[in-house]
């Protein structure tokens, strides 16, 4: 008898299931997806170019108006970005009465330092030197003709890459050398380079005075 | 009620000693519980990745898309984020150039189902294509299909979800992964600029 009982219980209950299972069986959960979107690379100057303190002697050799003549070939200092190899001074040929400028390094200069950070890994990097060839340095505090008395130059030759795989190697960006190495990130999108430069005094620059001269340059990194 | 329960049981009784028949009606309670919970714990993150497009007056044509990356989930353990390359441009002047390369990997959404049966098979609706955009310009479009969800828990966990896999386990849970691919937008011609992209989609639970 007690059996029977629950037999129609059970019945009516399952009536009542079919009913509310059609109506709440499905669930819709609105989402968001993001993307962040970062084309610029960081070049960061860590350490500017120096020259250091030379000594810088223009070839007396003039004519009567006291423009110089001679100075074919002047001398040439060049920081380098190579540890292992010592920033010096490359002399200017001698020319017909033998009184060549000169240059005297009096403490080395120091190359410059640039990090790149936020770029992709593994990726080369492309290093536009258009800005830096060839660029005046001069003391600001003199007027006139003197105010370009050096002209700097900084090429591929002048570039040690600093970390990723090509760490060490002198920056060969358009593949010139063999083997080519390019500016390529590490595994966390760094890179690094020290940047060295030549410097010349120029041939109508009348004798360098003491003085401390400045000069600006632009490199550009990008994919 | 106990009081009721002896009245119908002694009528019962009389019933049965004047016709051998017994017919009584009580009561019971069951609780029915069909509706589930979905719950998005994390969301859709793409990461932060270079994107470039050039098409240099080509065009991405035949439903190609540009570069792009993809994310696919890993339970327990880093998602897989692989760079998709670009389809074909046509008629581009030389230049044409697409791609897309993560800067620091994104994440994929993850999502759990609870209060459902146990040992219930999901069924899980993806969105169809949708976008991106930081407000101004529509940058990046997003697929989801069947083989960028990962199964995380129940029965067939690490399983890709093949449409009907999607088991709960014995209380009635299951966790599932969703990666997807973005890809730049075929419309995209020039630069795209730095910034966040944002879209919306609905992923459907259902059984």
């Amino acid at each position: 008898m007690f059996k029977r009982n629950k037999f129609y219980t059970v019945v009516a209950a399952s009536a009542l299931i079919s009913i509310s299972a059609m109506s709440t069986a499905q669930v819709t959960t609105p989402s968001t997806a993001t993307v962040t979107v970062a084309n610029a690379v960081a070049l960061q100057e860590d350490v500017s170019l120096s020259f250091g303190q030379l000594a810088v002697f223009q070839s007396l050799d003039v004519s009567n108006d006291g423009s110089p003549i001679n100075r074919v070939d002047q001398p040439v200092y060049t920081v380098s970005s190579n540890p292992l190899v010592a920033s010096g001074v490359t002399a200017a040929a001698s020319d017909a009465t033998d009184t060549v400028s000169r240059i005297v390094e009096v403490s080395p200069g120091t190359p410059a330092e640039f990090s790149i950070t936020n770029a992709a890994r593994f990726t080369n990097l492309s290093v536009d030197l258009s800005g830096a060839t060839s660029f005046s340095v001069a003391d600001p505090l003199i007027d006139g003709n003197l105010n370009s008395t050096f002209t700097a130059a900084i090429a591929e030759a002048n570039i040690t890459i600093v970390g990723g795989p090509f760490d060490g190697q002198t920056l060969d960006d358009d593949g010139s050398g063999s083997p080519t190495a390019p500016l390529r990130t590490d595994a966390s999108g760094n890179v690094g380079m020290r940047v060295g430069a030549t410097i010349t005094p120029n041939v109508a620059a009348a004798a360098i005075l003491e003085g401390n001269y400045v000069g600006s340059y632009t490199i550009t990194v990008s994919y | 009620m106990k009081n009721i329960n002896f009245v119908k049981t002694a009528v019962a009784i009389t019933l049965a000693a004047s016709s051998m028949v017994a017919v009584a009606q009580s009561t019971a309670s069951l609780e029915i519980i069909n509706g589930f919970a979905v719950q998005e714990d994390a969301a859709l993150i793409f990461g932060t990745i270079r994107a470039a497009q050039d098409l240099d007056g080509g065009t991405l044509t035949g439903g190609n898309k540009g570069a792009g990356i993809n994310i696919l989930p890993v339970v327990g353990a880093a998602a897989t984020v692989s760079e998709v390359v670009v389809g074909t441009i046509a008629g581009g002047g030389g230049d044409e150039a697409s791609s897309v390369q993560s800067l620091i990997d994104g994440t994929p959404a993850s999502y759990t189902v609870t209060g459902a049966a146990p040992g219930a098979r999901m069924n899980i609706t993806l969105p169809a294509e949708f976008q991106l955009d930081d407000g101004s310009t529509t940058a990046f479009d997003v697929n989801i299909v069947n083989s960028d969800v990962i199964i995380a828990t129940g029965p067939n966990s690490t399983a890709v979800y093949d449409g009907t896999n999607a088991e709960t386990d014995g209380t009635g849970s299951v966790t599932f992964l969703v990666g997807g691919t973005l890809t730049i937008d075929e419309a995209i011609t020039a630069a795209i600029e730095d910034g966040d992209y944002t879209g919306t989609y609905n992923v459907v639970v259902s059984y």
